[in-house]
């Protein structure tokens, strides 16, 4: 019995070290060793060509090819339209922006297709994941609330784990300690499952434009003219793991602020 | 009467023998007589030294890290006639002149602005004495410059780097403006190619480690999407006797004058021809590969030492009156031997715009040597265009190779000879190793034309010619290969 136990507690040990080790998997380039040349900033107008230029310190490339994809965040879900009756949420709620801001720690041990994605008959399973994670939200909210609103009450962060203090506490503010502790408990759960709700509800607004795999140190590619709108760079290893990532915006030339006059003509 | 006429016979037999002596002489010794006049000969002055100096290459910045690389040889001419008579203006009437950083000078390029370089370096003094005849002041008569940057915004200001000494100046002109951004945005117009720095494109800054050159301002094109033909080509003399006397007319008869009577034909075992005047004292010899060589003896009477502009000007007049002008003509080196009182002057020309690669160092299409007041040597291989022409095996290039393509296709070599040339050991044999080091030490990038031959026709096809640190490469732009490397 004790042997079997054991047995298993070391399988256990084994088999989770042996997922997290692959979760922090070493990437055969660094971040830090893939430099972004191109584009230099943020905000592009929509009047010039895009060029991307990456140069990369690191000769493992070679051998260990990385891949760079660039995708378009779109405004609006591909698949609406194709919703049915199932959908639990508005469609004016169904934005990009919904997702807000996803954990990076995450965004790093996650795999990103460079395919076209392939959606269940009659998007079922992109239904639940859209209804399941606005109710996720909504529900994170709400608790967020309700503890807000004990905690001003009577702050129990502040004895949270003090044992001497807990046990002063009236029957009726234990209650409610006991309350909110639970709250704080049930959170906790939701947001791991809300998070990976998070990051497969933002992947279907990137509509995927090009993907290219870099096997050289200096790496070019002209892109073209591209429409308005929020774009990321991607750099994926070779199974696919996010290495680096870069966001811009393309913006009409008007929007942005113009230098009228680079150098005063006055000193010359 | 009979001794009259005895005595008129005898008239009669003496004038006779003299002038048969005199007309021998005058016969046999013709060529000679003529020769000596020749020799006395005052060698043509060139007029129009100004059309052999300007600058090869011409960059323009838009700002941002955009830029552009003018090969069009009307926009060139364009620019140099709009900026030259500031620079010359700005030697003579300078209101101060300082010395700056190289940071300064590469930031002044960032912004909307023409650099310009010359192909030779010439001093202040040389490059004005061609133009005019004032002198000029000490502060800046012994620059020796190889670019010239006028940047937009600063329309009193040209910025001067002397590469000879490594040093970066601003001057300042007391009165006269320039429209540089006129200019640019007049180069805008036509269709450009985007380049980029190379500090910019290999992101150097970040790439390199220590103190290796990371601001590297050289051009490097971003965009290949354009295909240069190659293009047939034949020799100025052909050798086939049905043409070669025709072809070679020209040329023979502004060295020898048109008595050709003392002009000897001879045949090289080489196959070369030689047409030897008198006794050697003037030769020229025309060869299979389009070289065609012309020899004078010195004569050390009536001779004395030249300033450069006076054998400048005498190089030129000769090469004017020798055949063929191609388009382009422009100096591409020269050199001074104090002891033989020699200078030798290069010429390249333009062929379809481009010049032509050198194929090793000082080997350029035409060179001059001129010892004291005399040209003693021509030497002059040019071509004519004769159509368009691309290979067959280069037929399915979609696209040139691009800089990039052609040094990781031949790493090995270049990594190899950059070891060599910088006398590091490094036993690894990791190719990549000095990929970065090796991109921010290149030099300069030039698009040229190289010849090739297969079987009877002769052709030239557009090669990168790239100088990393002190050596040449020239890359095939249409296969990558590696085709010649030396040092210059």
């Amino acid at each position: 019995m004790l042997r079997k136990s054991v047995g298993l507690l070391l399988a256990m040990i084994i088999i989770i070290s042996g997922q997290m080790g692959f979760a922090v998997s070493n990437h055969p380039v660094d971040s830090s060793q893939i430099i972004i040349a191109e584009p230099t900033s943020e905000r592009i107008t929509n009047d010039k060509q895009i060029f991307v230029t990456v140069n990369i310190t690191n000769v493992m490339v070679i051998d260990h090819p990385i891949t760079m994809s660039l995708v378009r965040i779109e405004n609006r879900l591909p698949f609406a339209d194709a919703l049915g009756e199932d959908l639990n949420v508005s469609f004016m709620k169904l934005s990009s922006n919904a997702a807000g801001d996803i954990d990076r720690s995450l965004l790093y041990n996650t795999t990103y297709s460079t395919t076209a994605p392939e959606y269940s008959e009659g998007y079922v399973k992109e239904t639940q994941v859209i209804n399941r994670f606005f109710e996720l939200k909504d529900l994170i909210l709400a608790h967020n609330y309700e503890i807000a609103t004990i905690n001003k009450k009577y702050r129990f962060d502040l004895i949270v784990g003090n044992t001497v203090e807990i046990a002063k506490l009236t029957p009726e503010v234990d209650d409610l300690f006991k309350q909110w502790t639970k709250l704080k408990a049930n959170i906790a759960e939701y947001k791991k499952e809300y998070v990976q709700l998070q990051l497969q509800y933002s992947k279907y607004f990137e509509n995927q434009i090009m993907v290219d795999k870099i096997s050289n140190l200096s790496f070019y590619k002209i892109i073209g003219k591209l429409p308005n709108g929020t774009y990321k760079i991607r750099f994926l290893d070779d199974v696919s793991q996010l290495i680096k990532e870069f966001t811009f915006e393309v913006v009409d030339k008007e929007n942005t602020i113009q230098l009228i006059d680079p150098m005063a003509t006055k000193a010359n | 009467m009979n001794v009259v006429k005895e005595r008129m016979k005898t008239v009669l037999l003496i004038t006779l023998v003299l002038s048969s002596l005199f007309l021998t002489q005058v016969n046999l010794f013709d060529g000679l007589l003529i020769s000596e006049g020749v020799t006395e000969e005052i060698e043509v002055h060139s007029t129009k030294l100004s059309m052999y100096i300007n600058p090869q290459s011409y960059f323009v910045s838009f700002g941002g890290l955009s830029y552009t690389k003018v090969y069009d040889l009307k926009m060139q001419d364009n620019l140099w006639s709009e900026i030259r008579p500031f620079i010359l203006s700005s030697f003579l009437n300078y209101e101060s002149i300082e010395e700056i950083d190289r940071e300064d000078y590469i930031k002044a390029f960032s912004d909307r602005s023409l650099l310009v370089r010359m192909p030779v370096d010439l001093s202040v003094s040389q490059f004005y004495s061609i133009f005019s005849d004032k002198v000029l002041s000490d502060g800046v008569a012994d620059i020796t410059p190889r670019e010239f940057l006028l940047r937009e915004g600063n329309v009193r200001s040209l910025y001067v780097f002397d590469a000879l000494s490594s040093k970066y100046y601003l001057m300042k002109h007391k009165t006269m403006q320039h429209d540089v951004g006129a200019l640019i945005d007049a180069v805008r117009n036509i269709e450009i190619v985007d380049y980029r720095k190379l500090s910019d494109r290999f992101s150097l800054s970040s790439t390199l480690e220590g103190e290796d050159d990371k601001l590297n301002y050289e051009l490097i094109p971003y965009q290949y999407d354009f295909i240069v033909s190659g293009i047939k080509v034949q020799n100025e003399v052909r050798m086939d006797d049905t043409y070669f006397n025709q072809d070679v007319s020209s040329i023979s008869g502004a060295v020898f004058g048109n008595r050709l009577d003392f002009v000897k034909k001879l045949k090289d075992v080489n196959d070369s021809i030689v047409l030897m005047y008198g006794y050697g004292d003037k030769s020229l010899t025309v060869s299979r590969t389009g070289n065609i060589a012309y020899r004078q003896k010195f004569n050390p009477q009536n001779s004395k030492s030249l300033t450069f502009k006076e054998a400048f000007s005498i190089a030129a007049g000769k090469l004017e009156n020798f055949g063929l002008m191609p388009e382009g003509i422009y100096l591409s080196n020269y050199e001074y031997d104090q002891s033989s009182k020699t200078y030798t002057f290069n010429f390249n020309y333009k062929l379809n715009s481009l010049s032509i690669a050198e194929l090793d160092q000082s080997l350029d299409p035409i060179k001059i040597k001129v010892k004291e007041n005399q040209v003693i040597a021509v030497d002059k291989n040019i071509k004519s265009f004769a159509g368009e022409y691309t290979p067959e095996k280069f037929m399915n290039s979609g696209r040139m190779f691009t800089i990039d393509e052609c040094i990781t296709n031949n790493i090995v070599e270049i990594n190899v000879y950059y070891l060599q040339d910088n006398g590091i050991q490094d036993s690894t044999l990791e190719k990549y190793k000095y990929y970065y080091k090796i991109v921010s030490e290149i030099k300069s990038i030039d698009l040229k034309y190289f010849e090739e031959s297969d079987g009877n026709d002769s052709y030239m096809i557009p090669v990168w010619e790239v100088k990393i640190s002190n050596r040449v490469y020239l890359f095939n732009a249409y296969d990558g290969k590696l085709i010649k490397t030396y040092i210059k």
